[in-house]
């Protein structure tokens, strides 16, 4: 896949049953045509045939809005990956989508009023600023899979936390945002469609136009400079239109999952078929057509499921989520080993001298201690340091009291759930050979808050299930994405990008269950999966504690072989160490940590990606020592976003797993910017 | 550089210590009067009795909750019951989301002075115990909703209340309303505002049964309008608002499926064509977007194509009434059906 996915392998051609390009397309808009009439009769007023009105003032718009937003997405899903010539490139990877929902959110939370013509342009701009840092950050359009595919999701879920934030702290002005938030075909009327059509017909029509330069293009840089084509600006253009594309499809329905990333996929895998569709005339419209038939037919499907009045509160977006993990699973399976010319994303550090270790550790000691202090003495109210004596004692008076045995669990499950997450990413980078993995990526911290908010949901509600079910769905995420990704053998870069879509997959399915459970919650919701310390109880710290206690000396101990596995394929077996086995080993010990740290703080990101980073940058990449310090700098980073969300807008508290990722969302922009040339 | 931020942290980790010292809080005189009264006219005219017996009630969660004198000091952390405790002449000490209260709840007015405690899902438990409630009110969602557990770990009393029930609201309303007047030693008023509300919907009923209204028929909905997306929710059967309609005489034409506690629907435009010739009452607020939502409506066929559209039998609600709130607000909600249909 990596390399040259649009390769034109017509020589392999030869078939029986060869199809002609324009043959294919005319089939898919027979077959976009059939789903359409059964999109037609469906409907919440219940009649199969409805009257004109009806017709004209709801069915039409919808299946209007769905057609285009499929062909818009689908058209910049393909330009997108023919461009980075990355088969993981899309909308939703390049941050785009999160960058105009982020958009459209502020908008609508500060009440700031914008025409319904404007809204567009609102959701235009913020998709643009993601594109436009994520290409930017992820080294150029010609970056490896992994590198972009990192980079956007990373971005996108900082932009979610600001929109999460938001979400939270503006509830009522929000109140229809969420079920929007993930795709919404209900329209107005046809004006969206009508002001949306022209554009994405003309940007359709000068791609197609351009079809040979981005055929061309596609076969490297170098190839096409001498074959003179300009590829500086068809980049440029290519990409403006896949943010233009994608900015309208936000505008008319939402950020609609995944269609951008599976319609081109299918496309491609049409090719094998017919070889002719691989060149850009061709496999744009088939793409187009494509996108509108996995929209119109998530749609369709699920409103003949559910009913079309209950299907209503189920998002389109999120049918398509899943139907596109899937895919994505089932593309990353085929991905063949990359040979010589895999170089993993990294970033090199020179060697850290002895003391330069001894002193970062008693630092970052004193830090985590300095953050537990300060963890107890701030929030609602200033304390001293005195009144924490006292309460040791027990002579506090009660309102310090309470106070203090409120902030004291919390501080203990951030400081813990830190510092698991940060072992836990420290093993998985060790084991995938990828600084840019982390647990929330490989869909272990996914599958565990997909367990907890099924029992939450459910009527069986209690603390001892709750932990129960995280653990249990963390470890079948796990399971899943191993077997899935084991071919003879764990490739870390299927490991990685299976993981990727068993994790969007999970959270799809915990935004269904959510909604399906209470829709009006947001808050609630938004909580959930944003991660938190509030409320925590002793008991929902234990576990954590306890395992983290039996998995620091484990992980410590096995530090040698950690070192061997970063290294490359081929050292463990010429040192004698038993890969797959110590990769198991320490793959289940990093689910079992991200699994339990969902208990103490639900669901927070970057911790796992950012603190080993920081442990490297700063004492060298050697596991006796990046084990230790970057599990202080987890807890560290975890206790101070506790801290600041307890404090800064107090009474109000914003999740300890926003400002995570408010905090960490800087300076992983720096670290991949820093990482871009190796 | 690299050391930096670890240095800086550290070094702020220090200063923190130095500047907070090593001394203790001193916590003010315990505050255990009662708050002030509630200044509205309502209540200065009030004369009711307060009880001073000790209560023993069971909660909505059956859970037994007893108090050796009513509570003076509640804290409440749900809007419909701060409300509650308003009209009940009770001030609460702590409540949760002041100001989204006095945005979204105009029946009583929140005196100024009560302690803030943040959102109402995630209520700052500290500075909610700061306070010193005597009684903590709080809405949940099942009996062993956290909450619950987080707020008795701190051995102030608990009354857990259900927010609504769409098998019957109005009913439940004022239960909660009762509950509260119990445990706050104010059934005398509650009675009194109970018979002031009922005579009210019979008034109201009167009016309207004169008012010769095309049809009885009505569905109360609000909406949003983002980018070209339209979504319509509709206060369906079991709705606190759409059974006050029922009560004074008027038929709720929304039959769709609705959720289980608060009666609310969900559909699209081409949904609304299911209500035939029904009056259409809409949320109103002060906010420019809502009168853009009904006018954006206007541009659609179907919508056009309603009899009460063409017939222009669509009338906006007044701002900041809260359909999910206590008796006062229920006044409000009849105020409005009245405003609006016999116009």
């Amino acid at each position: 896949m990596r390399g040259a996915p649009v390769e034109a392998d017509a020589a392999t051609g030869g078939r029986a049953t060869r199809l002609g390009p324009v043959a294919t397309l005319v089939a898919l808009g027979i077959l976009l045509l059939a789903v359409s009439l059964w999109h037609l009769t469906q409907g919440t007023s219940g009649a199969v045939f409805a009257d004109e009105t009806v017709l004209w003032g709801s069915r039409i718009p919808r299946l209007a809005a769905g057609i285009t937003v499929g062909i818009a997405l689908g058209v910049a899903g393909t330009l997108l990956q023919s461009l980075s010539r990355n088969s993981l490139a899309s909308p939703d990877t390049l941050g785009v989508t999160a960058g105009s929902y982020l958009a459209v959110t502020i908008v609508t939370a500060f009440g700031i009023a914008v025409p319904i013509w404007a809204s567009g342009t609102v959701a235009f701009a913020g998709g643009l600023v993601g594109a436009v840092i994520v290409l930017g950050l992820a080294g150029g359009a010609a970056s490896s899979t992994t590198r972009l595919v990192l980079a956007g999701s990373a971005l996108a879920m900082a932009f979610q936390a600001g929109t999460s934030t938001l979400l939270i702290l503006f509830q009522e002005e929000t109140d229809g945002l969420l079920a929007w938030g993930s795709g919404s075909l209900t329209q107005l009327n046809l004006d969206a469609f009508l002001q949306a059509a022209p554009i994405v017909v003309l940007v359709l029509a000068i791609a197609i136009l351009m079809g040979r330069r981005f055929d061309v293009l596609a076969l490297g840089d170098d190839t096409a400079s001498s074959l003179g084509v300009p590829i500086r600006s068809t980049r440029a253009v290519g990409i403006l239109f896949a943010v233009a594309l994608t900015a309208i499809s936000v505008t008319l329905a939402g950020p609609l999952g995944f269609v951008g990333l599976c319609a081109p996929v299918l496309a491609r895998l049409l090719t094998r078929v017919v070889p002719g569709l691989a060149r850009h005339v061709f496999l744009l419209p088939a793409s187009g057509l494509i996108g509108a038939l996995v929209v119109i037919l998530s749609d369709a499907v699920l409103r003949a499921l559910l009913g079309a009045e209950a299907a209503i509160s189920i998002p389109t977006g999120v049918a398509t989520t899943l139907l596109g993990a899937v895919i994505l699973v089932v593309m990353a399976r085929k991905l063949r080993d990359a040979g010589p010319t895999r170089e993993p994303p990294q970033v090199r550090f020179g060697v850290r001298s002895e003391s330069r270790y001894w002193t970062v550790l008693a630092l970052s000691i004193v830090g985590v201690i300095g953050i537990v202090v300060a963890g107890l003495l701030l929030g609602a109210s200033l304390l001293r340091t005195g009144d924490v004596a006292l309460w040791l004692q027990g002579d506090a008076p009660p309102q310090i009291a309470f106070a203090l045995s409120e902030r004291a669990p919390r501080i203990t499950a951030a400081i813990c759930a830190g510092a698991a997450l940060a072992l836990s990413g420290t093993l998985i980078q060790a084991v995938s050979r990828n600084p840019l993995a982390d647990p929330g990526i490989l869909g272990v911290t996914g599958g565990a808050g997909l367990g907890a908010v099924i029992v939450v949901t459910s009527a069986v509600a209690s603390t001892a299930g709750m932990i129960v079910a995280a653990v249990v769905g963390a470890l079948l995420a796990f399971a899943l994405v191993y077997l899935l990704a084991w071919r003879r053998g764990l490739n870390a870069d299927r490991f990685i990008l299976i993981g990727i879509g068993v994790s969007y997959g999970a959270v799809a399915l915990t935004t269904f269950v959510l909604l399906r459970a209470n829709p009006w919650d947001t808050p609630k919701i938004y909580t959930w999966l944003s991660g938190t310390t509030y409320g925590r109880v002793w008991e929902q710290i234990i576990p954590i504690a306890v395992v983290l206690l039996i998995a620091l000396p484990l992980a410590f101990a096995l530090r040698r072989e950690e070192d061997v596995l970063a290294l490359d394929e081929d050292t463990p077996r010429l040192v004698g160490i038993g890969l797959e086995r110590t990769r198991l080993v320490l793959l289940v010990t990093a689910a079992v940590l991200a699994a339990l740290s969902v208990t103490a703080v639900g669901v927070i990101g970057f911790v796992g990606l950012v603190a080993p980073h920081a442990a490297r940058a700063l004492v060298g990449a050697r596991h006796s020592r990046v084990i230790p310090v970057a599990v202080l700098l987890g807890a560290l980073l975890v206790g101070a976003a506790d801290t600041i969300g307890r404090t800064v807008i107090a009474p109000e508290q914003l999740p300890a797993g926003l400002v995570v990722a408010l905090l960490g969302a800087p300076y992983f922009v720096w670290l991949l910017w820093r990482s871009r040339d190796a | 550089m690299k050391k930096a931020p670890l240095a800086s942290l550290a070094a702020l980790g220090v200063l923190a210590l130095a500047l907070s010292g090593c001394g203790t809080t001193d916590v003010a005189a315990q505050d255990t009067a009662a708050p002030d009264s509630v200044a509205s006219a309502d209540c200065s005219a009030d004369d009711t009795a307060t009880s001073t017996d000790p209560v023993t009630l069971t909660d909505d969660y059956g859970r037994t909750v007893e108090l050796d004198k009513p509570a003076e000091r509640v804290a409440i952390l749900e809007w419909q019951q701060i409300e509650d405790a308003l009209t009940l002449c009770v001030t609460p000490v702590a409540v949760a989301d002041a100001e989204g209260y006095s945005t979204w709840d105009t029946a009583e007015v929140l005196p100024e002075g009560v302690t803030d405690v943040g959102t109402r899902q995630e209520p700052n438990l500290e500075a909610l115990f700061a306070t010193n409630p005597d009684l903590v009110i709080v809405e949940a969602s099942s009996a062993d909703d956290e909450i619950i557990a987080q707020l008795e770990a701190y051995d102030v009393p608990v009354l857990a209340t259900i927010g609504a029930d769409a098998a019957d609201p109005i009913a439940k309303m004022l239960a909660t309303f009762d509950l509260i007047a119990q445990a706050t030693g104010r059934e005398e008023r509650a009675e009194v505002v109970t018979d002031e509300f009922d005579a009210y919907l019979a008034d109201a009923k009167g009016e309207l049964a004169d008012a010769d209204l095309a049809t009885t028929d009505f569905i109360f909905f609000d909406g949003w309008v983002d980018g070209g997306n339209v979504a319509i929710r509709p206060f369906g059967q079991g709705s606190l608002i759409g059974e006050i309609g029922e009560e004074l005489g008027l038929t709720n034409a929304w039959t769709g499926e609705v959720d289980a506690a608060y009666g609310l629907g969900q559909t699209d435009i081409e949904g609304m064509v299911a209500v035939g010739d029904a009056n259409l009452l809409h949320t109103g607020t002060e906010a420019e977007a809502e009168d853009d939502f009904l006018s954006s409506l206007e541009s659609n066929p179907v919508w056009e194509s309603l009899p009460a559209v063409t017939e222009e039998r669509v009338y906006s609600f007044p701002a900041g009434i809260w359909t999910f709130g206590g008796p006062r607000s229920a006044q409000q909600i009849i105020d409005a059906y009245v405003g609006a249909l016999s116009q």
